[in-house]
């Protein structure tokens, strides 16, 4: 009888720590990062392949015709749409829409959807020429896999910014929180997992070598021609160096699968992007290095990017824009601009509801304010400029708001046009 | 009983049985892939692979990696291979493409540091491979 008890105890005990493993509501922000991540990484590998895109993945002057990318791998189950394809225009017709979805996947537009154009392109192309496949396609590949089943886009995307922006058409205070999911905790973890055992294997496979326990291993990797990116001169003359970054190597490729899980993690992280640095720059592996920080990303806590998102409002945030509440043009552009602002550090006056101690109505009857924590009032372009520097949703802004001399020249005297033409170009009802 | 075929379409389809060994169990030494065209006057030029690139091109790695896959037992790379570079080099009016593999052997710090450097002739092996004929 207490056998029993026991053992339903425990399995009770079992089911909800599995439970709390896998299926914790999350938010989808981390699979959002890792999913700009895997999206800039796509655009790298293959967008800047430019001309050579077609003679490395097919065409007719492919370095790889169909009859030797069988001969290299002749598994069954490595399907690829370009082994179709023999016409320029179906190629063109392939890329177009592979590196369409691959933008919108990246600024997360249609998300639900564009992932698997991605997915399907990039096994398309993997698998049309699997000899030129290497280390980056692999991990990249289980990244893409994952992000498939995963609900992304909820934040940190144009679909986000969407909701947030009608919602602020209704109320421009809204503020809409973003959503958990419990199948987003679940993909996170398999992410994690699949880095766990990426670095076990690493590590594992490195034990059977004795260049590795002699620690010689470093030194073979870098003066290999294919790899040598930097000279190496200076790590013969110190060659206790090239001992140290063997070890540690192998040391943190063992320990990260199990240290990763506990309190360490910060610092499992923090070495595991310091490897992959050191891989990039010493061995020319960008792409690869790039993809694998990303998977790392997996292992954020919610806790962390809160608190750096509230350090980050500490610093820069505290910052209050005054606009004209009758005015229908400056209602619809202010929600759009507002909802840029994932941190919410931006709050909204309506000044003809909502008078300001700080700006006279007769200067914002002109031109919309924006008054900083410090009480400084700054008013029309300047006050946009000031915002898309501290608001890092508003970050892909500054290239328009910052190029010396030209962007203040031309978007003031813009600016001052649409202030003072706002009440033609919207439906503008002054009461 | 085997249940490997039971996930086979579900590993394979996603690359999941790369091994996850890099640069394991000893790093490789370095490998390359010189080749010669020969021309119908007979003049022979010759080129490295991915002597075009630069080491930050995305198609850099893509083509050391291609390297790796030229070797005597898939013919069909080597035929592909070469019958791209005929077209490539359509200029010279090519008869033949010889691929020469250079594999690089191990130098050590103290041959580093005497001065040597890994794509010095002392530290190379090659191996020849048949000529392979251009498809007019």
């Amino acid at each position: 009888m207490k056998a029993a008890h026991f053992l339903t105890k425990s399995l009770r005990s079992f089911q909800s720590t599995w439970l709390a493993f896998w299926f914790t509501p999350v938010t989808t922000t981390p699979l959002d990062i890792i999913r700009i991540g895997c999206g800039l990484s796509v655009l790298f590998l293959y967008a800047f392949l430019g001309t050579d895109l077609l003679s490395l993945y097919g065409g007719a002057d492919a370095w790889i015709d169909a009859a030797a990318a069988h001969a290299v791998d002749d598994s069954i189950w490595r399907h690829s749409l370009l082994f179709h394809f023999d016409s320029a225009w179906q190629f063109t017709a392939f890329f177009a829409v592979f590196f369409s979805a691959t933008i919108a996947f990246t600024l997360g537009w249609h998300t639900r959807w564009v992932k698997w154009l991605v997915f399907i392109g990039h096994i398309s192309l993997l698998h049309r020429n699997p000899a030129i496949s290497y280390g980056v396609d692999n991990i990249f590949t289980s990244l893409l896999w994952i992000l498939c089943l995963a609900p992304i886009g909820l934040s940190l995307s144009l679909d986000r910014w969407r909701v947030v922006r009608n919602a602020k058409r209704i109320d421009i205070t809204a503020r809409p929180r973003l959503t958990t999911h419990r199948w987003a905790c679940a993909c996170l973890r398999l992410i994690q997992l699949q880095m766990v055992i990426f670095f076990f294997m690493a590590g594992a496979t490195k034990l059977q070598g004795s260049s590795w326990w002699y620690g010689h291993a470093l030194w073979y990797a870098l003066t290999n021609y294919e790899y040598a990116n930097l000279s190496v001169g200076w790590l013969a003359d110190h060659f206790w160096l090239v001992n140290l970054l063997t070890y540690v190597t192998i040391l943190l490729e063992l320990a990260y699968p199990f240290l990763v899980w506990g309190p360490r993690r910060i610092w499992l992280l923090a070495e595991a992007v310091a490897l992959h640095l050191g891989i990039a720059i010493l061995m020319g592996l960008y792409a690869f290095s790039f993809v694998t920080v990303f998977g790392h990303v997996a292992f954020l806590r919610e806790a962390w990017l809160t608190a750096w998102g509230d350090a980050w409002k500490a610093k820069f945030g505290g910052m209050e824009m005054i606009y004209d509440g009758h005015c229908a043009f400056c209602k619809r552009s202010m929600a759009a601009f507002l909802a840029f602002d994932g941190l919410s550090q931006i709050d909204v006056r309506d000044f003809r509801s909502n008078p300001s101690p700080t700006v006279p109505d007769a200067a914002l009857e002109k031109a919309l304010y924006l008054v900083t924590a410090d009480g400084r009032a700054i008013a029309g372009f300047d006050a946009y400029r000031y915002a898309v520097l501290r608001v890092p949703g508003l970050w892909w802004m500054i290239p328009a708001f910052y190029i010396p001399v030209l962007s203040r020249a031309v978007g003031r005297p813009i600016y001052n046009w649409i202030a003072s033409h706002r009440q033609v170009i919207s439906t503008c009802s002054i009461k | 009983m085997q249940i490997y075929p039971l996930f086979a379409p579900y590993i394979e389809f996603l690359h999941l049985d790369s091994g996850w060994a890099f640069f394991a169990p000893d790093p490789n030494t370095g490998r390359l892939v010189r080749y010669s065209v020969q021309s119908a006057d007979g003049i022979t030029h010759t080129h490295l692979l991915t002597e075009k690139l630069q080491r930050s091109d995305p198609a850099y790695l893509r083509l050391t990696t291609l390297s790796a896959a030229i070797k005597t037992d898939t013919p069909e790379v080597i035929q592909s291979v070469a019958q791209r570079l005929c077209r490539m080099h359509a200029s010279e009016h090519p008869q033949s493409i010889r691929f020469t593999l250079v594999r690089q052997t191990r130098i050590t710090p103290e041959e580093y540091e005497a001065g040597h450097r890994p794509l010095d002739a002392d530290f190379l092996r090659l191996e020849d491979l048949p000529a392979v004929r251009c498809k007019t």
